[in-house]
């Protein structure tokens, strides 16, 4: 469905919409008439842009049509979203300009049917230049269209990823010379961005493109080395695939590397960069071991990240602890591993739970939270008889490593104020919770709550470190609801969310 | 702009003429004769030609040199050989002659310049362009179409002001030729037709045929011993073709008069294989009822299906509105009030109904004359010789260099209406004050700008008279520029008129290897419609190449195949037409506009090689694609076969017989077809395009409403199986949902549906999501698995394979692994060997649209 403001058209014909919950409908639609009847082929031409009658009076019958109005004066001010959706002109400075409008409540439903047709083409552009960079942060757009919808947005995307699996299938060790020009990409792009965005409706590609990438750098692991290092190096990155084929790359990518960087130490250490490397690690581990005092201060390096903070509230925190664990933590559940998202949450304070396994092998840590949101997250977590908060900002992750049997619990808090979380005791059952299990793993209503040793601190984290976590907690919000999506081997056990009973998985 | 105020019933055997003048309406009569009817007939004799009741009392005299109900005809390439001129006559030839002779009845002398013309609801675009064409050649400058029933709702509503009308009204128009029905809705003072069905062949002329063929013929058979009688009497050209017209002419009076009698009687003489024989048969209302009663049952059919169509039980439609000639006869009227239990309404007059309404439409309906004359807003000739004379120095006039035009509705319900003006031209300071006659209301002295409104406020029932007035700067009146507007409370008007089919281009569904319909305008919207489609190329064109890319546009419903609907329009664009290369995946653009009158113009524009193509289409130009037409009987022919191997293994035999009709009709024309090239230049591919629209339409009709309550059954089990398991899916839960709830959001509509293939094929997909349903969910796949496990050897594209992915899953079973478990047991699905029965032709061309 193609947009095209209807405020043009009022504008043209005098009619006052200023004043939405005043708007004069009647009056309106005698206008519209009379302007049409003045037209001897029934089409009117404002600024380029063609209207029928049919069109207006459509829009004016809706029933929803006062709601309606109102997005259609936002998009009307805010012209560059006009653009892109009358025009198709986008560009991403201009998108930060109307990002937010996204948590409106309703926009989204509204714009959806329209956003859907230009995005798809939009994204069709980025895909036919092969700027997957631009593609990862398109999806980020996604919020802005519904599930019915998405399939139409996704269209182009859809047929891109088939044109990709299909590649590569059909790629052996001699063909790919010839077909370097389209192989390109894959080994000098970081292009698991764009793959690790792919929305839950694409996500049975992410394993195809991933099988055929995984084929294609075993044919030609002896013919192109480099070439399957580096795309085995970028498959690293790639986090939403299913864990086998996780497992898979890494234990792959230690043969390539190998393979291509050479079997001994100390040729690896015949490059000088690489003698830098050693030491430089030799120094972190050192200052690791004797600088950083790991007990009751935040990481040094993080000096400006992490506040260490001992707050009062340690009771609080244990009281909502306490009542998880007996209203709902002790419950039987049924196994379902395809529940790897939570949410949707409002923005009150939500009870993270991240249980301990019996079984080392299928641990969750360690484990880290990302913040896909546009505001800074601040998490409290309670250790050594005191509660420390993090702040988290947008786009950053945060990794805990506890002992694979500990049980680690988070409280997030979204709103920003202040710097005390607010789990008044009386209103610990509008509390929302997550918690989250190993895949597969027996719930164990033991909750071993190790606070005082053995858990180290949180750190930031980098992107490429990512691949070692079991779990990643990846935080999003879409019309103004949060949701986490977990990716690896997480399982979501139970959770109370924004208006909603507890659900139990 | 100029008012039309013309309205012109042109009716299979009546037609009218009326005008809009200040509220009313008036009904033109015949200066000879009187009658506000004249007789839709033409007569040639050899000195002049007739029209009207003296062309159809002609008819007993010379039978085939009259001509009559060739409004059937319209849009067709039929022609009528009239033997005294040697020459054929088209139907719109007829026509013309009859709008012709209506505009003699206006007694003023007025010439009318231009029409409302009324025409069936559910006559086609090509039908509607015929009646268009017949009334330009008629004298009209421009002629605007308006829907019968509309027509008929406007003249009823408008007839009974006073009367609060809000909620559901049928419309019940029987006519001569033609049968319309429609569901009006009226709330808050607006009238809007919301829905109609109707058939272009039942009317009256069908009932004077049965008639003859079913009373008469029988009691000729029995006297006269000549069992083939009937067959004969209707052959074209045969022995008794004066006869069959004299019959026909007959029958019409006995039908008339059993309206009003219990019998009538019939007499005529005629000699029949060599011996002469004296008729005189009696016929009985009730024997007329009883051979109308199933065509009678047709219309009440119809009228069922509109309101199961629109959800609304009989309680909820006030009253049902009877009009057209046919509704006289008592048996219509009491067969539908007894089958529908809504009561009828005869108080409009059914024969000049549509004509009124036409009238009331021509009053809002503007068109720009095209004797542009020099004379402006207000002025006549008078009135500048008088400027003239006034002024001292005859080269000084001062002249006013504007204009204004003005754009409001003649009638109305509501309390005010809106006036909108523009003005044209230099007036500084100029302002304009608009007074109402009896002075209830006064804007003062108001700046005149370049486009303003007002909303005047409207004395109820009454014609409510306003002036406007123009002033100069110095507050002096110009009275050269002063307008009366007069607008009448209490009356009806329509928004616009209703496009009465879907109307569709044709894509390429690639998954099916076939096409599909998707809609550009829904039926129902108001004309005119405008709408650019942007879509991608389905496939590569070479430039110089015979590949092409084709822009199908149908009419017709959007829930039946391509094959089914009506082309009204087609673009072709080979690869020699090209500049350059067209790639796959390229960006078309297609801008298509329906006017009022339902002309229809398409440009389409190629990004990728930068050409445009345009193409207004119309009558003349019956647009076939060979390449299209082949690729379609194909797939009518591979569907047809299909569907009898369905009904025998059903043990079906009558639908199976049928179909079985169908595919050996079709067989017959696929000689003709395959000889067929581009450049032929007979009729031979618009016989075979016909010839397939309707066999694809008889096909889908096969077993009528009974097939579709088993296919409607079969969705709903379906439905209810696949959301069963819906419940307890395993995997991917969220992604089966969502298409779950895309393939069911249409339901209803598609239930409205009487196209068995249309349920088919959503049956079809629902299957689809069941298997998918099933793969995703744990205790489906372990049984399946087990299933595998312990085929044979034999059933494995590659044994040694799955034997490695069985030890795999085994181990994920194992461990729990659900989740690597399925994606072994996908694996393993990829290795089972499968019977193809039935592999698609690759060779599939399809539009290039996708």
């Amino acid at each position: 469905m193609q947009y095209q403001s209807i405020i043009r058209f009022f504008d043209f014909s005098g009619i006052e919409y200023d004043n939405v919950g005043g708007f004069n409908l009647s009056r309106a639609k005698k206008l519209v008439t009379a302007e049409f009847a003045m037209q001897a082929d029934g089409i009117i031409v404002v600024d380029g842009c063609s209207y029928t009658k049919q069109e207006i009076l459509a829009e004016l019958e809706r029933r929803d049509f006062s709601e309606r109005l109102q997005f259609h004066k936002i998009i009307w001010e805010n012209k560059g979203l006009l653009a892109f959706l009358e025009e198709d002109r986008f560009d991403f400075h201009d998108g930060g300009n109307w990002y937010s409008l996204s948590d409106m409540p309703g926009f989204v439903s509204f714009v959806s049917p329209y956003f859907s047709v230009v995005y798809n083409r939009i994204m069709r552009s980025f895909l036919n230049n092969n700027d997957l960079a631009a593609a990862a942060d398109w999806l980020d757009y996604l919020f802005f269209i519904e599930a019915e919808d998405e399939e139409e947005a996704l269209r182009n995307t859809r047929m891109y990823l088939n044109d990709v699996v299909r590649f590569f299938r059909n790629l052996n060790d001699a063909s790919y010379k010839s077909r370097d020009k389209e192989l390109r990409l894959w080994y000098t792009t970081s292009w698991s961005n764009f793959i690790n965005k792919l929305p839950d409706s694409l996500l049975s590609y992410v394993d195809e493109i991933v099988s055929a990438i995984i084929n294609f750098t075993v044919r030609i692991q002896k013919s192109g080395k480099k070439i399957c290092y580096k795309i085995s190096k970028e498959l690293l990155n790639v986090t939403n695939a299913n864990y086998s084929l996780l497992q898979l790359i890494r234990s792959n990518h230690e043969a390539y590397a190998q393979n291509y960087k050479g079997k001994t130490f100390t040729g690896w250490l015949k490059s000088g960069v690489n003698i830098v490397y050693v030491i430089m690690i030799v120094i972190f581990a050192v200052s690791k071991l004797f600088l950083s005092d790991s007990d009751d201060s935040g990481y040094n390096f993080l000096d400006n990240k992490v506040v260490d903070k001992s707050i009062s509230e340690v009771q609080r925190y244990k009281n909502a602890r306490d009542y998880y664990r007996t209203n709902y933590g002790s419950r039987e559940f049924v196994f379902n591993p395809e529940r790897n998202a939570g949410g949707p949450f409002d923005d009150k304070n939500v009870y993270l739970l991240v249980e301990g396994v019996k079984d080392s092998a299928k641990a969750l840590t360690p484990f880290s939270i990302k913040n896909n949101t546009r505001n800074t997250i601040q998490l409290y977590v309670l250790r050594a008889d005191n509660v420390y908060y993090f702040d988290l900002a947008p786009l950053e992750f945060l990794s805990f490593a506890p002992l694979y049997n500990q049980s680690v619990d988070i409280i997030l808090k979204f709103d920003n104020e202040g710097d005390t979380f607010t789990i008044p005791s009386d209103s610990l059952n509008e509390m929302q919770f997550l918690h989250v299990g190993s895949l597969g793993q027996e719930h164990d209503t033991a909750y071993v709550f190790n606070d005082t040793t053995n858990i180290d601190m949180p750190y930031l984290e980098e992107a490429e470190l990512l691949q070692k976590a079991p779990l990643v907690i990846d935080i999003r919000r879409k019309e103004g609801a949060f949701y986490f999506q977990l990716k690896g081997r997480g399982n979501v056990i139970y959770e109370k969310g924004k208006d909603a009973g507890v659900t139990m998985k | 702009m100029k008012a039309v105020n013309f309205g012109i019933d042109l009716g299979t055997t009546n037609s009218l003429i009326a005008k809009y003048e200040n509220g009313n309406i008036v009904v033109f009569k015949n200066p000879i004769g009187h009658k506000e009817t004249l007789a839709s007939v033409v007569a040639f004799r050899n000195d002049r030609i007739l029209v009207g009741d003296k062309a159809r009392e002609y008819m007993l005299k010379d039978a085939v040199n009259v001509f009559g109900g060739f409004k059937r005809r319209m849009g067709t390439d039929e022609k009528f050989y009239v033997v005294n001129m040697d020459e054929n006559v088209t139907p719109v030839q007829l026509s013309t002659y009859i709008l012709k002779e209506l505009q003699q009845f206006v007694y003023s002398g007025e010439k009318p310049e231009s029409a409302v013309i009324t025409i069936p609801a559910s006559f086609d675009t090509m039908q509607s362009n015929a009646t268009k064409i017949a009334g330009e050649e008629a004298g009209l400058e421009e002629v605007f179409l308006l829907q019968e029933p509309i027509a008929a709702s406007l003249a009823y509503f408008n007839h009974q002001p006073e009367e609060n009308h809000e909620g559901h009204w049928l419309v019940y128009d029987l006519g001569g030729g033609t049968f319309d029905i429609a569901l009006v809705k009226i709330t808050e003072g607006e009238m809007k037709v919301v829905d109609h069905e109707g058939n272009n062949f039942l009317g009256g002329l069908d009932f004077d045929l049965m008639i003859v063929e079913q009373l008469i013929v029988p009691e000729i058979v029995s006297r006269t011993g000549v069992e083939d009688f009937g067959a004969q009497l209707t052959t074209q050209y045969g022995l008794y073709e004066k006869l069959y017209y004299q019959l026909l002419y007959k029958a019409e009076e006995l039908k008339k008069e059993l309206s009003n009698l219990p019998q009538a009687d019939i007499d005529f003489s005629t000699d029949i294989e060599g011996k002469h024989y004296d008729f005189y048969i009696t016929i009985t209302q009730e024997q007329f009822n009883n051979i109308i009663s199933r065509r009678v049952d047709e219309t009440v059919h119809m009228l069922k299906q509109v309101l199961e169509r629109n959800h609304l039980p009989v309680e909820m439609i006030r009253q049902t509105i009877m009009v057209g000639g046919s509704t006289f006869i008592p048996y219509v009227r009491n067969r539908l009030e007894h089958a529908t239990g809504i009561k009828v309404n005869m108080s409009v007059d059914p024969t000049t109904a549509v004509v009124v309404g036409a009238a009331y439409y021509a009053a809002n309906k503007y068109y720009t004359p095209k004797d542009n004359s020099d004379l402006r807003i207000g002025e006549d000739i008078n009135d500048l010789l008088k400027d003239f004379d006034d002024m001292d120095d005859a080269f000084s006039m001062p002249l006013h260099d504007f204009s204004l035009s003005f754009s409001y509705s003649k009638m109305s319900k509501e309390t005010e209406e809106v006036l909108l003006v523009k003005a044209n031209g230099v007036f500084d300071n100029y302002s304009y004050r608009i007074v109402r006659a009896d002075g209830g209301f006064d804007t003062g002295f108001v700046l005149l700008k370049t486009k303003f409104t007002e909303f005047l406020p409207l004395l109820p029932n009454l014609n409510n008279s306003f002036f406007v007035t123009i002033y100069d700067e110095q507050k002096n009146e110009i009275s050269s520029l002063r307008e009366e507007i007069i607008i009448t409370q209490g009356q009806y008007h329509i928004a616009g008129q209703p496009l009465p089919k879907d109307i569709c281009i044709e894509v390429d569904d690639k998954e099916n290897n076939t096409t599909k319909l998707e809609l550009v305008f829904e039926k129902n919207s108001l004309l005119p419609l405008k709408k650019t489609l942007y879509r991608e190329i389905s496939k590569t064109v070479k430039k110089g190449s015979d590949d092409k890319i084709i822009l199908n546009i149908l009419e017709g419903d959007k829930f039946t195949r391509p094959l089914s609907n009506l082309t009204i329009g087609c673009i072709e664009i080979s690869g020699k037409d090209l500049k350059s290369d067209l790639l796959k995946g390229s960006d078309i653009e297609m801008q298509i506009v329906i006017s009022d009158n339902r002309e229809l113009s398409t440009e389409v524009f190629l990004v990728m090689t930068q050409q445009s193509f345009k193409n207004v289409f119309s009558i003349t130009e019956k647009q076939i694609s060979i390449a299209r037409l082949k690729e379609q009987f194909n797939d009518l022919e591979e569907e047809i076969r299909k569907t009898i191997k369905e009904f025998n293994f059903d043990d079906n035999e009558v639908w199976a017989t049928s179909a079985n009709e169908m595919l050996s009709e079709l067989l017959s024309h696929k000689k003709d077809l395959a000889k067929l090239n581009e450049k032929d230049r007979s009729d031979k591919k618009y016989i075979i395009a016909e010839a397939v629209n309707r066999i694809s339409q008889a096909y889908d009709k096969i077993g009528g409403n009974d097939r579709l309550q088993n296919l409607i059954s079969e969705y709903f089990n379906i439905k209810e199986y696949v959301e069963q398991y819906l419940m307890t899916c395993d995997f991917e839960k969220d992604r089966l949902q969502a298409k779950f709830k895309q393939l069911t959001q249409g339901e209803n509509q598609l239930l409205r549906t009487r196209n068995p293939s249309i349920l088919i094929k959503a049956i079809e997909q629902l299957n689809k999501l069941g298997w998918d349903v099933l793969m995703n969910t744990s205790s489906y796949l372990i049984a399946r698995y087990q299933q595998m496990k312990s085929a044979p050897e034999w059933d494995y594209k590659n044994y040694y394979a799955a034997q490695s992915i069985f030890k795999m899953a085994d181990k994920a079973l194992e461990q729990e692994k659900f989740f690597e478990f399925r994606q072994h047991v996908y694996s393993l699905t990829h290795l089972v060997k499968y019977e193809e029965s039935f592999v698609k032709s690759n060779d599939f061309n399809g539009t290039g649209i996708g």
